[in-house]
């Protein structure tokens, strides 16, 4: 990493953060397609909402690792 | 999933009317474009803020990094509010109402009550956004003296209007030798 290190944005802390909101995020997932699967009650809408949950989230991490690996 | 009786069908699902998601939507549209306010300090000053914490010169990565975690957040909160609003609903069949209440993940209540045991049905719609767009709220009181209120529905009219001629219909069967 080419900053030097502060005690608040050091890129270990920086690199906790990412890592604790990923797992986060994933296991949030987790628990939504459970959810969805379970009572979804049918009906197209229904059945795309773990897709498009699941790509935004995965974009949203994609970009946040990008982000972190820039700084 | 609603598990359905024998012979029983679905004759109307009511949710909650779009334009109430679309408003707590728009509010964290809001939120997740709050960061780019940080823009919008003046160049000396946000200089001079970040060059004491050692950041001047990555400062815009951190914000996009932030921004990021922010948006994970809030994508999250959305889903949230998507079930919210996608699975609490009325399901009105040919012998009963369904009534499942969702609050949030795991807060599920589901109760029903056939039609011979409506006592009365009251729509209620205040405001002038609502009586443009149609939503309200409808209250059914049953003969145990319980109330279930569905606010915010979409057409609360049509919701009314379908359960009470589910509820004459079942009613002119009964009557019938």
């Amino acid at each position: 990493m080419p900053f030097p290190p502060t005690p608040s944005f050091s890129p270990d802390i920086l690199a906790v953060i990412l890592v604790i909101a990923i797992l986060v995020l994933g296991g949030w997932s987790i628990i939504f397609i459970y959810y969805w699967r379970r009572y979804g009650m049918g009906g197209k809408l229904a059945a795309a909402a773990p897709t498009i949950y699941l790509t935004v989230a995965a974009v949203l991490c994609v970009f946040a690792i990008i982000s972190f690996l820039a700084i | 999933m609603v598990k359905l009786e024998g012979g029983e069908r679905i004759v109307h699902i009511a949710r909650r009317h779009w334009f109430l998601f679309v408003s707590e939507s728009g509010a964290l549209a809001l939120f997740a474009l709050l960061p780019a306010a940080l823009f919008l300090i003046p160049h000396p000053i946000s200089v001079a803020i970040f060059a004491k914490q050692n950041i001047g010169a990555n400062l815009l990565p951190l914000l996009v990094f932030f921004w990021s975690l922010w948006l994970m957040f809030l994508w999250a909160l959305f889903a949230l509010m998507w079930t919210d609003f996608y699975l609490d609903v009325w399901v009105i069949t040919n012998h009963r109402v369904i009534d499942i209440e969702q609050a949030g993940l795991f807060n599920r209540k589901i109760s029903s009550f056939r039609f011979d045991q409506i006592q009365d049905a009251t729509v209620k719609i205040s405001g002038l956004l609502a009586t443009l767009i149609k939503f309200g709220t409808v209250e059914l009181r049953t003969a145990s003296n319980e109330s279930f209120k569905f606010k915010g529905v979409a057409d609360p009219t049509v919701l009314k209007e379908r359960i009470m001629s589910e509820h004459h219909r079942v009613q002119s069967l009964r009557m019938k030798p």
